[in-house]
C-alpha cells in the first residue's frame, strides 16, 4: 500500500502535476512522524511556492526533483507499517431538534461516521442541514435520539466540543496576525514548543498559505479566510470535522484542491479524522465523499448508503442545442422520460444504462456540450 | 511575530516562547502589561519627581490622580482588545487543572499594575516630601516659630490663665444643675468666681489629660487652669513619627513668659525670615487650609500670625507634614482601594471570559435591577441598613442554587449563566456581608428600650472582624474558584443551546 503512495507522488512529478506533488509529499511526510524529514519537506516545498510566486520563467527550482526523489525515498523508509485506523467516530441515532420559535423541525436522521469517511449533507437553504450539523457538533440540544461518541468515554459537552471542529458558513473574524492565530491552536491542543513552529509551518505550507502568514484577516480575500480558518481547525487536531458550505467562498480549483486536501489528511495517520461538511456542490461533495444524505424539509430523502434499494432508474443529465422532439424521437418505444429544466436535459430510464443512454445520443449524431451520469447522484432530487 | 513598539528582544522573545508552550499565560498578555507598566511608571515618577519640587506647596493629587487614572483605563481599553482576541476557554482548547487560578491571578497582576499606577503620584509626593524635610526638622521649626514669635511680640501676649472649678460626681443626673454656688472653696472662688460645675469621673479623667494645670482642693473639688494661646504655628501629626514633641503653650509659659528675657531682636526677625522662606507656601490652599493673611481680626494671635505671615507658614507645614506622612497613616486605606478596585475590575474581567457576551450584560442589568427593586423595598417599608445586608444574603443564596442547578443541566440557559456570574461576583463579599449585618444588627440593639442603661464590656472588635471578613472571602474566592466555579463554568457554556 505505501509504494502505492510514493508512485502516485513520483508519477505526479514524472507528469508535471508538481502542486499535487508538493501537497501529497507532505502528507507522505507527516505520517511519519520524523521531525527533520518533515522540515526537509516544509524547505522544499517553501523553494517550490516561491519561485512559483516569484515568476522567474522556470516551472521549478534546480534540484527540485532530485530532492523529491531524496525526501521521498526516506518518507518511504519510514513509513512502512503507518496508516489509520477506521475506528468509528459518531454516530447519531434517530436525532431531532424543533426550534421552539418557529415552525421548522429536523426529522428523525440516523448518522454514522467512521475515522477516514466523508459523509456529504446536501440540500436547498433553509432545509435543515446547518441544523443537523449543529446538533452534531454538540452545539444545540436534541429533543430526541442519541448522539454516541465512540472515542470519548464518558464525555461532558466541553470534551465533546474539544474533540470536534465546527466551522461555520459565516466564519468569525480572527484578530491579531494569521500567524499568531495559528500558533496559538496548536498551541492550546497541545503542541508546544519546536514542534509548534514545525506544525505551523507544515500547515502554511500544506495548504500554501506562507505568503499570507503575516497579514491581518482583513488584508486577505473571503477564499483565503476560509482556508486559513482550516489550516487553524487542522492544527487543533480534531477527531471530527463539520463544516457547513465550505466551498461557498471558494473559486473552482480551490474548491477541489481544498477537498481533496481534506481528503488526504482525513486519511493520513498524523491525525486521521472523520469529516461531515454541507454544501451546494453536489458534484464536487459527491465526488469525494463516501456518504452523501439529501435533506429536505428536515427530512433525510435519501441516503447514498441505501441507494440500491432505493435507485430502481438510471438517469443522465446532458447539454445539448438539439430541440427536445428529436432526442425524444432517438428513443423511440424505450420508455424513457425527458425533462428540461432550463440548462440541461435529464433522460430517466428504467431499462437502459447511462452508457446506452449516452450511446445513443452520440451515435446519433447529436452535438452534447456537457454530459454527468446522476444516477446515484443527489442532483435527482432537486 | 509583529515587532512592538517599545518591546525589548528579550521580552519579545517571551512573548514568542509563551505563545508556544503557554497559550493561556500568553493571551493574558500579563508581560507586556507588567512592562508597559513599568514604562509608565518610570517615566510618571520621574515627572512627578521634577513636578513636585516643592513639598510646602499645595498639589492638587485628585486631579493628577484622576488624570493618570484616564491614563490606566486608556491602558486597561488596550489590554481588553488584546485579551479578548485570544481565549483558551471559548475555544475549548485542552484543559488543565489550575488553569482557573492562573488565569484569575494573571487578570488580578494585570489590572493591579494599572491601578497600581495611580498611586505614583502620591508616593512620589511622599518621597519628595521625606527627602526635604526631616521629621525632628519639621518638630524644631515649628517650636522655633512659635518660641521666636513669643519672644518677639510679649507685649502682645496675654498672661492670665482661663480657671474652671468642676465638682466630681458620681453621674450626672440633672442638667440644669451644672452651675452651683461653692461659698466655702476659697481659692476656687478667688480665682474662678463663686460657681462650679458637676462632672462625673470620666470627664474628670479627660480634663486631667488635657488641661495645662489643676489644684485639687479635696477628692470631689477641682480647679483646671488653661493657658493662654501662644501656638501660632502647628500642625497636628508633625510629632507623631519624631522624637521631639511640639511644645504647647503651657510649656512657653514656663520657659519664656514667666521669666521673660529681653531677645536679640534683629538676629530672631532674621531668622524669622529663614523660617518663612522655607516653609511659608506660596499658594493660598493647602490640604487644612488656614486662609490668607489678607482678613484678620484684632485679636492677638491674629495680629502676630499677620505680623510674620504664619498662616502661609502654617499652610507650608501642613502641607509638608500631610504629603509626608500620608502614606504611614493611611496605608490600610491606600491598600483597600487598590485591592478592592483591583479585584472587582478582575471579577468582571473573568466573568466576561468564562460567559457568553449577552450573558455578562444580561447579569449586570440583573445586578442593576436587582438593585433598584431593593432601593424600592427598603423605601417603602422604612427598611435599615439590616434589612438591605439581609435582602443581599437572600439573593446569594438565591444564586448559588440557581448556579449550582448547573451541575445537573443538559442544556444552557441564560438564567443558570447569570446566576453563575452574580454567583461568582459576591462570593468574596459574603464574608463581609454577615459581618457588616451582625454590626449593625449589634448596633440596633443598643437602641432598643431598656438598653441605655446596660454597661458594654465586650471589647470593640469590629475592625478586626471586618479584616478577616475580607481575607476570608477572599480566601473563599480562590478556594471555590477552580473546583466550583470553573467547572460550571466548564459545564454550562460548552452545553449545547436550545
Amino acid at each position: 500500500m505505501i509504494p502505492t503512495v510514493a508512485t502516485e507522488i513520483a508519477g505526479y512529478l514524472k507528469h508535471g502535476d508538481y502542486a499535487v506533488a508538493v501537497r501529497r509529499t507532505l502528507d507522505f511526510c507527516l505520517d511519519t512522524g520524523d521531525d527533520t524529514l518533515i522540515e526537509n519537506a516544509i524547505s522544499w516545498s517553501r523553494g517550490y511556492h516561491e519561485n512559483e510566486n516569484s515568476k522567474s520563467g522556470k516551472a521549478i527550482p534546480d534540484n527540485f526533483i532530485s530532492e523529491a526523489e531524496h525526501i521521498l525515498q526516506q518518507a518511504t523508509q519510514q513509513h512502512a507499517g503507518i496508516s489509520y485506523q477506521n475506528n468509528p467516530l459518531i454516530s447519531a441515532e434517530k436525532i431531532s431538534k424543533t426550534y421552539s420559535g418557529g415552525g421548522f423541525s429536523l426529522k428523525p436522521i440516523n448518522v454514522t461516521v467512521n475515522t477516514g469517511n466523508v459523509l456529504g449533507v446536501v440540500g436547498e437553504n433553509g432545509n435543515g442541514k446547518t441544523t443537523l450539523l449543529r446538533c452534531l457538533a454538540g452545539q444545540l440540544a436534541l429533543d430526541n435520539g442519541e448522539i454516541k461518541y465512540h472515542l470519548l468515554q464518558k464525555p461532558d459537552a466541553y470534551a465533546v466540543k474539544n474533540h470536534i471542529a465546527f466551522i461555520p458558513q459565516r466564519i468569525p473574524k480572527w484578530y491579531g496576525l494569521l500567524k499568531d492565530n495559528l500558533h496559538f491552536s496548536a498551541s492550546i491542543a497541545g503542541v508546544y514548543g519546536a514542534k509548534n513552529d514545525l506544525m505551523v509551518n507544515f500547515m502554511l505550507e500544506r495548504l500554501n498559505l506562507s505568503s499570507y502568514a503575516h497579514l491581518t484577516w482583513n488584508q486577505i480575500s473571503s477564499g483565503y479566510r476560509t482556508r486559513f480558518e482550516i489550516a487553524r481547525i487542522l492544527l487543533q487536531k480534531p477527531k471530527l470535522l463539520i463544516l457547513d458550505e465550505p466551498l461557498a467562498n471558494l473559486d473552482i480549483n480551490a474548491q477541489q484542491t481544498i477537498l481533496t486536501d481534506l481528503i488526504f489528511m482525513a486519511k493520513g495517520a498524523h491525525n486521521p479524522m472523520g469529516i461531515i461538511l454541507s454544501s451546494q456542490q453536489l458534484h464536487e461533495v459527491e465526488k469525494v465523499a463516501d456518504t452523501v444524505i439529501f435533506i429536505k424539509q428536515g427530512n433525510c430523502l435519501y441516503s447514498s448508503n441505501d441507494k440500491a434499494e432505493k435507485i430502481t432508474s438510471n438517469a443522465i443529465e446532458f447539454e445539448t442545442a438539439a430541440s427536445r422532439e428529436s432526442i425524444i424521437a432517438l428513443f423511440g418505444d424505450c420508455n424513457v422520460e425527458l425533462q428540461f429544466n432550463g440548462g440541461f436535459y435529464t433522460i430517466t430510464s428504467g431499462v437502459l444504462s447511462p452508457q446506452q443512454i449516452i450511446s445513443t445520443i452520440v451515435a446519433a449524431n447529436i452535438a452534447v456540450t456537457y454530459f454527468r451520469d446522476i444516477t446515484y447522484s443527489t442532483k435527482r432530487f432537486f | 511575530m509583529s515587532k512592538r513598539p517599545l518591546v525589548p528582544s528579550f521580552l519579545q522573545k517571551l512573548d514568542d516562547k509563551l505563545l508556544r508552550n503557554k497559550p493561556n499565560t500568553w493571551a493574558a498578555r500579563t508581560h507586556l502589561v507588567i512592562w508597559f507598566a513599568v514604562l509608565l511608571g518610570l517615566a510618571l515618577s520621574v515627572f512627578c519627581y521634577l513636578a513636585f519640587f516643592d513639598a510646602k506647596q499645595y498639589n492638587s493629587i485628585e486631579g493628577w490622580v484622576t488624570f493618570i487614572g484616564l491614563v490606566a483605563f486608556i491602558g486597561f481599553v488596550f489590554w481588553l482588545i488584546y485579551l479578548l482576541r485570544f481565549n483558551v476557554f471559548k475555544r475549548y482548547g485542552n484543559w488543565f487543572m489550575w488553569d482557573g487560578l492562573k488565569s484569575f491571578a494573571l487578570y488580578f497582576v494585570s489590572i493591579g499594575a494599572m491601578v497600581a499606577v495611580c498611586f505614583i503620584p502620591s508616593a512620589i509626593e511622599t518621597y519628595r516630601a521625606n527627602q526635604q524635610f526631616g521629621n525632628e526638622e519639621i518638630v524644631n521649626d515649628i517650636n522655633e516659630i512659635n518660641s521666636t514669635a513669643c519672644k518677639l511680640e510679649y507685649d502682645l501676649l496675654p498672661l492670665e490663665w482661663k480657671a474652671d472649678t468642676c465638682k466630681v460626681v458620681d453621674t450626672i443626673i440633672n442638667i440644669s444643675d451644672e452651675y452651683t454656688v461653692a461659698d466655702t472653696v476659697a481659692i476656687a472662688v478667688e480665682v474662678a468666681g463663686p460657681k462650679y460645675h458637676k462632672i462625673d469621673t470620666a470627664e474628670l479623667r479627660t480634663k486631667l489629660f488635657q488641661v495645662d494645670s489643676v489644684v485639687k482642693i479635696h477628692d470631689s473639688l477641682y480647679v483646671f487652669f488653661e493657658c493662654p494661646q501662644y501656638l501660632f504655628v502647628s500642625s497636628g501629626d508633625a510629632d507623631d513619627y519624631a522624637t521631639q514633641k511640639i511644645i504647647y503653650s503651657a510649656e512657653f509659659y514656663r520657659t519664656i513668659i514667666r521669666n521673660y528675657k529681653k531677645p536679640d531682636r534683629p538676629a530672631l526677625l532674621k531668622r524669622m525670615e529663614e523660617l518663612k522662606t522655607k516653609y511659608a507656601a506660596s499658594s493660598r490652599y493647602s490640604y487644612y487650609d488656614e486662609g490668607s493673611d489678607e482678613y484678620t481680626n484684632d485679636t492677638y494671635l491674629e495680629k502676630i500670625k499677620k505680623r510674620y505671615s504664619l498662616k502661609r507658614i502654617n499652610n507650608g507645614i501642613d502641607n509638608a507634614v500631610n504629603k509626608k506622612y500620608s502614606w504611614i497613616k493611611n496605608w490600610d486605606s491606600f491598600l483597600r482601594v487598590f485591592y478592592y478596585t483591583t479585584l472587582i475590575i478582575t471579577l468582571l474581567v473573568f466573568i466576561f471570559r468564562h460567559t457568553t457576551i449577552k450573558t455578562f450584560f444580561l447579569s449586570v442589568l440583573t445586578a442593576v435591577i436587582l438593585a433598584i427593586f431593593t432601593g424600592l423595598m427598603m423605601v417603602m417599608s422604612n427598611g435599615d441598613e439590616t434589612a438591605i445586608l439581609s435582602f443581599m444574603i437572600v439573593y446569594y443564596a438565591l444564586f448559588a442554587c440557581i448556579a449550582l442547578s448547573i451541575y445537573g443541566a443538559s442544556i444552557r440557559r441564560a438564567i443558570q449563566g447569570i446566576a453563575l456570574n452574580l454567583f461568582l461576583f459576591m462570593t468574596p463579599f459574603v464574608p463581609l456581608i454577615f459581618v457588616a449585618l451582625n454590626e449593625a444588627m449589634k448596633y440596633r440593639r443598643y437602641y432598643e428600650p431598656g438598653y441605655n442603661n446596660q454597661v458594654i464590656t465586650e471589647p470593640d472588635n469590629t475592625a478586626l472582624y471586618f479584616l478577616i471578613a475580607e481575607i476570608a472571602g477572599s480566601l473563599i474566592l480562590l478556594i471555590l474558584l477552580e473546583p466550583v466555579f470553573r467547572k460550571l463554568y466548564r459545564k454550562w457554556y460548552a452545553a449545547p443551546e436550545n
